[in-house]
């Protein structure tokens, strides 16, 4: 188990440290910040050459990797050039509006999605099993910006029962999570009905049934925990697509989360916050796999001993 | 993605629209100083009420002065602050705001204004030279991005009362510039520096900052004690940022907002019979073009020969292209001063579609068959300016101008702009610019400064001769003369292929009244009030 673990540590750190190569070098790919952070009518050659220097965009690549890269093993993640403010603070503004949307984007998509999954699964060709299958399809057919926008437009602009954009309460969460739901409904509605499919015919589920346990205990202690093993790695992921999600989401309906945040900087050529911000995002991500594995080792014993 | 999505469904709307009938939309020839103001037809109230609610396409970078990035952010803080002087966004002239008069020296290089006396800041303290001072002390901060442009002017105290403002370069349009410098509180400065403003910005304007949750509002409230007597006349203006145009749309219709800008004309026609809304237009003082390189990339091409870049001219259909990609909304433009600057020739007619002439002019150039020539335009930066491009492209292709590798060199607009300030751009490349000074003047230094100008890829002396003339006659009669002669000289001689100025949509709730944008996007809200 722990030396499971420690192996997983060690992938995971890989990993970041990937991410961080990687985003470097691709911000760097989209040109000279500089050029852009002063209006052109300004723009003298000499101000332009300052405004590198000032930067530190003179120094070699490498030089200017490791600098970066011991500021972040420093816990120093820079200084936004947009937001006038230490990226750290930038972030854990945004971070708590892009929680509360992912948190309440899964709440929506587990609520409809396990009922939905568990119903088609023991009743297989059944029209409650249509409904399940049409409606895992659907949601994972059905792109998240055209969905925010039938939305709006139908909550909105039609029946005025809610705001189209912006925050002003939680109110003004339930079209976003909604829409940022599907994708996470349709895969979760897949998964549990054919998980549930699946262990109904396992041969441990017979002999519970010849043995005379009560559908209701085979359906707790045999069904429902064997097919959350499958569920739980899949949730975790599907949290970090929410996340993704919410890059979209949260510039249509006007939401300031990390989302949003990530297209002002990009907008902005603030590569400072672009770059830390992805690998604050990749970092968040390779956490919720980990925790991942961690409960997954927990729930399935094969794992935690090979 | 998405835009790139709703822009080609609109198109598609577009074309059917047309087909079936002529598309209502102003002619954009009528333009001229026309802005079409919200009617007036109800009383404006006697005391401020009501909370005006404004959508903004992008939260401002910054709601400090001097490091205000973009128009949006300028508006912000145009209703916080106010300038010296003011332009009447109706006539188009400049006229007294905190200062009551002003007179300009013989030789253009001081200007003296009379101070407007018991105007108060927010902050309480009364308004006097000091406060010049420190605004332009705090500004040339290097910490501040248009820190270059405040250094340029030294202030001189006559009295209390009285300031002198000199530019340390001569700069003809110098007085009108000064509408972008927002006085700030010299208290305000003394006792928290450009970090306090950035934070809780102090003007003298029609109304005070109360707070600004980043992405999400910024709220403003009627300032009781504001100098203009029965300004503002609303009690609070709420700025709200929605990045995506759709939601824009949405938020009008259902009246959660009052105001919103940046329309495209697809966009603008859905809202069209939309009960409660109403459309406005106005054209933008901003000129697209396709320029030409004489400087790094261009030397030794064909484009060096006058021949070959009248004929490159006379074999765009601009009036096509306007019509199919921006539903005719836009001039077609003759040069590079509008009709919105100072000296504008109207007689000058945008080059006619004449692709015979074209292939005549080439043949005469010794170019029978045409050349092959590298191309670049940016990605993202501007609406279906990337369509444009392939349509210019193509009729190059029609008199025998191929590309290079045979398609448009495409760039991610960070990247491009990257390249043209290190003129590494193809010899043709696409691009626009404004001017927000009422003259051309910028733009064409900008544009066809040569080697001196990040973003110039062109040198001709005789503009350089005309630019110099102009930027040192500080006679505006004589100067509009002198923009003529260019603009004749710039006809004849083209560094661009000139394209089109494009018309700007925005639309308000009909309870909105006394709005009035000026062709740079700019407006003054202390005169909007809501007739409910």
């Amino acid at each position: 188990m722990q030396r499971y673990l420690l192996m997983r540590l060690g992938q995971s750190l890989l990993l970041l440290f990937g991410a961080l190569v990687l985003v470097f070098w691709m911000v760097r790919l989209t040109g000279d910040p500089a050029a852009l952070l002063i209006a052109r009518d300004f723009a003298s050659p000499e101000q332009l050459q300052e405004m590198r220097a000032a930067l530190g965009l003179n120094d070699p690549l490498p030089v200017q990797f490791i600098r970066y890269a011991g500021d972040v093993l420093r816990g120093d993640l820079g200084y936004s050039l947009r937001f006038r403010q230490p990226v750290r603070d930038v972030i854990f503004a945004a971070l708590p509006i892009t929680l509360l949307l992912s948190t309440l984007a899964m709440a929506i998509a587990l609520t409809v999605a396990i009922p939905l999954g568990v119903i088609g699964g023991v009743s297989p060709g059944s029209w409650k099993d249509s409904l399940a299958r049409l409606v895992g399809l659907l949601g994972q057919a059905t792109p998240t910006f055209w969905l925010a926008l039938i939305l709006i437009w139908v909550f909105a602009v039609n029946l005025r029962w809610l705001p189209s954009f912006g925050v002003d309460g939680l109110r003004s969460f339930i079209l976003p999570a909604f829409a940022l739901s599907i994708g996470a409904v349709g895969q979760l509605v897949r998964l549990t009905r054919s998980a549930v499919l699946e262990i109904r015919n396992e041969d441990y589920i017979r002999t519970a049934r010849s043995k005379g346990l009560s559908p209701f205990t085979i359906g707790l202690h045999h069904i429902a925990r064997n097919a959350s093993i499958a569920l739980v790695s899949v949730v975790g992921i599907q949290f970090t697509y929410l996340m993704a999600g919410s890059i979209y989401i949260e510039s249509i309906f006007a939401i300031p989360g990390i989302g949003w945040m990530l297209n002002e900087a990009i907008r902005n050529r603030d590569f400072v916050l672009v770059q830390s911000l992805t690998l604050f995002i990749a970092t968040f991500a390779v956490l919720i796999h980990l925790a991942t594995d961690v409960i997954y080792s927990v729930l399935d014993p094969r794992i935690r001993h090979r | 993605m998405l835009q790139r999505i709703l822009r080609i469904l609109g198109i598609m709307a577009i074309a059917g629209a047309l087909a079936a009938c002529a598309a209502p939309v102003p002619s954009p020839e009528t333009g001229g100083e026309a802005v079409s103001v919200a009617s007036g037809d109800a009383a404006a109230p006697s005391s401020p009420s009501g909370a005006l609610i404004v959508a903004l396409p992008l939260d401002p970078n910054s709601i400090n002065p001097p490091n205000a990035a973009d128009r949006m952010a300028g508006n912000v803080i145009n209703q916080i602050f106010d300038s010296l002087i003011e332009v009447d966004n109706v006539t188009n002239e400049l006229r007294p705001s905190l200062a009551t008069e002003w007179t300009v020296s013989e030789d253009g290089m001081e200007y003296t204004f009379k101070l407007r006396k018991g105007v108060r800041f927010h902050d309480g303290s009364l308004f006097d030279a000091q406060d010049v001072v420190a605004t332009f002390e705090a500004g040339k901060d290097p910490v501040n991005a248009y820190a270059s442009a405040y250094a340029n002017v030294t202030v001189e105290v006559v009295d209390d009362y009285t300031v002198k403002l000199k530019p340390n370069t001569p700069d003809v349009t110098f007085l009108r510039s000064l509408v972008g410098y927002n006085i700030i509180s010299a208290e305000q400065f003394a006792a928290e520096g450009n970090a306090g403003i950035e934070i809780r910005p102090i003007g003298s304007g029609p109304f005070k900052f109360v707070e600004w949750s980043k992405g999400n509002r910024i709220v403003l409230e009627a300032f009781e004690e504001y100098w203009d007597e029965g300004k503002p006349l609303v009690q609070q203006v709420i700025f709200r940022p929605i990045p995506e145009s759709s939601t824009r749309l949405a938020a009008i219709q259902t009246g959660e907002v009052h105001i919103i800008n940046r329309l495209s004309a697809d966009e603008a026609k859905t809202l069209e019979g939309v009960d409660g809304v109403e459309l406005i237009t106005y054209p933008a003082d901003r000129v697209y073009y396709i320029a030409f390189n004489n400087l790094t990339t261009g030397v030794g091409k064909p484009t060096e020969d006058v021949r070959v870049r009248q004929a490159m001219n006379y074999a765009v259909d601009r009036q096509a292209i306007v019509e199919s990609l921006f539903g005719g909304n836009a001039r077609l433009s003759a040069g590079f001063v509008t009709p919105w600057n100072l000296g504008f020739d109207e007689s000058l007619q945008p080059y006619p579609y004449d692709p015979e002439r074209a292939r005549a002019l080439l043949a005469e150039a010794g170019y029978p068959d045409g050349f092959t020539i590298g191309m670049a335009c940016p990605i993202g930066a501007y609406t279906s300016f990337e369509d444009v491009c392939q349509a210019v492209a193509n009729y190059l292709a029609e008199v025998g101008i191929t590309l290079e590798g045979g398609e448009i060199e495409f760039l991610e607009s960070g990247v491009y702009w990257d390249r043209q300030s290190k003129k590494e751009l193809p010899p043709l490349f696409g691009d626009s610019w404004s001017a927000a000074v009422g003259e051309a003047l910028p733009r064409l230094v900008g544009a066809l400064g040569g080697w001196q100008e990040s973003y110039s890829a062109w040198s001709d002396p005789e503009i350089d001769r005309y630019l110099a003339a102009i930027s040192s006659t500080f006679d505006v009669e004589a100067r509009a003369a002198l923009y003529k002669e260019l603009q004749a000289y710039m006809y004849e001689n083209p560094p661009f292929i000139y394209l089109y100025e494009p018309i700007t949509f925005e639309a308000i709730r009909s309870a909105v009244k006394g709005y009035a944008p000026n062709s740079v996007e700019q407006y003054y809200l202390k005169h909007v009030y809501l007739a409910e």
